[in-house]
């Protein structure tokens, strides 16, 4: 096994000097250089300055050998090389900030961590929302929602000066595990049926996921009160287990797993 | 009232409702939703009450309506088994006939409920969902009373489907 790492690393070695002897030439072209390989992308159009124009899907050429390996990649090689007007939201490119969330392919996802793959790539903003342009979804609605389960820590005994910090077991750390790491994205609530047709009412995948996530904190005092506003049909009783929510998570986590715990401590209550 | 029909039908992205163009392709059927976007208030089309930084305002509380039918819902659901399963294995009997005559239409009943409220909500269709609820609480108690004589003066539920399974 070591013979043949250092077998691989001195031809490794070899070829890296083979490179550097042919590059001060710069006559020729380097020998990796590959030939083109075009892959078309049809991303949806809708300008608001144009109302009256219907939305429509326009196809964009990329050489994937220049392009990076990610949607996101090619959506900026897009926009920097061939169409400044195309919009979209993204920050972070790693999948942590949530922004570029889009439908890909049928799928929801981020595009900074969906893979190009090698056949006809569709992409459309998060379905069901209003657009605001291009592939910018409004999730103005999204964010009230999200606001209305008061999604911070509330004490019954509010913290004196010199009390000590909220102290929390590691087992009761742990039940926070696949709740905290969500971005809201808004791909699980967009991909939900229910959501789809009641979403000014039903709280959506989401939100009830961080609504779960407030309840369970052993430091929170108010889990009770928190699952008592959500006594109506709407807000929870809408989710009918359709579970797309889970099989989109782009972060994989299991939305509906939280609701169903939601349910279960609402018919304990 | 057709329109409002009309927006009972499940839609994907729809930018149309947003601009106001009515040509003559609007007065297509399957264009009548162009003429939403005149309306802005109760409709569904705009979501969005009060300044963008309030909170949504959560429906009114109410147990009875959340939890406890819950509750309710998945309690007759799990009664259903061993009923069934009573049925299927010792045959017809007065106890388990009566049961099921009620526990069904019963069960039906909540399911067909949550259609009407998913699909023809108050808020979007507030005649269309009077009508379906209305019919669905008729229908449901005719189904009972049926079910009733049925068991009583004929030969019951579950003779009746081992009757048809055996034709």
């Amino acid at each position: 096994m070591s013979f043949l790492s250092v077998s691989r690393a001195t031809t490794r070695a070899a070829r890296i000097n083979v490179n550097a002897n042919t590059s001060p030439s710069l006559t020729k072209e380097p020998s990796w250089e590959k030939d083109p390989k075009y892959k078309t992308f049809s991303i949806y159009r809708w300008d608001p300055d144009k109302p009256t124009v219907k939305p429509r899907l326009q196809q964009y050429k990329v050489d994937l050998n220049t392009c990076g390996p990610m949607v996101l990649d090619a959506l900026i090689k897009i926009k920097n090389e061939q169409d400044a007007t195309l919009t979209f939201r993204r920050s972070c490119r790693e999948g942590i900030c949530g922004s570029c969330a889009m439908n890909i392919n049928g799928i929801n996802t981020l595009a900074c961590i969906c893979k190009i793959d090698q056949s006809e790539t569709k992409i459309y903003p998060l379905p069901h929302m209003y657009v605001v342009k291009d592939l910018v979804p409004d999730l103005t609605h999204f964010y009230k929602q999200y606001k209305s389960i008061e999604p911070y820590l509330k004490k019954k005994n509010p913290l004196k000066e010199g009390d000590r910090e909220n102290l929390q077991s590691i087992a009761d750390r742990k039940k926070l595990d696949g709740l905290y790491e969500c971005i809201l994205c808004a791909c699980c609530s967009t991909s939900c049926p229910s959501y789809w047709w009641n979403s000014d009412e039903y709280l959506g995948p989401a939100v009830l996921l961080q609504a779960y996530r407030w309840m369970i904190d052993s430091r929170d005092d108010y889990s009770h009160e928190r699952r008592e506003t959500l006594q109506n049909p709407f807000s929870v009783y809408r989710c009918h287990t359709i579970m797309n929510c889970t099989r989109t998570c782009p972060k994989g986590l299991n939305p509906g797993h939280a609701i169903a715990m939601i349910k279960r401590d609402m018919a304990l209550d | 009232m057709s329109f409002r029909l009309y927006n009972a039908v499940p839609r994907l992205i729809n930018p149309i409702r947003r601009t106001p163009t009515i040509r003559i392709l609007s007065f297509h059927t399957s264009r009548a939703c162009a003429f939403k976007a005149t309306k802005t208030i109760n409709d569904g089309a705009t979501f969005i009450k009060g300044s963008v930084n309030e909170a949504v305002k959560l429906p009114p509380r109410d147990k009875v309506a959340g939890s406890y039918h819950w509750d309710f819902e998945r309690l007759l659901s799990v009664a259903l088994v061993p009923l069934t399963v009573a049925s299927v294995v010792n045959g017809a009997h007065p106890i388990t006939d009566l049961c099921l005559g009620v526990i069904l239409p019963i069960h039906c009943h909540i399911g067909f409920d949550a259609i009407i409220t998913d699909y023809l909500p108050f808020r979007r269709n507030p005649i269309v969902n009077k009508v379906a609820t209305w019919g669905l609480r008729g229908a449901t108690l005719i189904v009972l009373y049926g079910c009733y004589e049925f068991n009583t003066n004929d030969v019951g539920l579950t003779e009746v489907v081992k009757r048809v399974w055996n034709a």
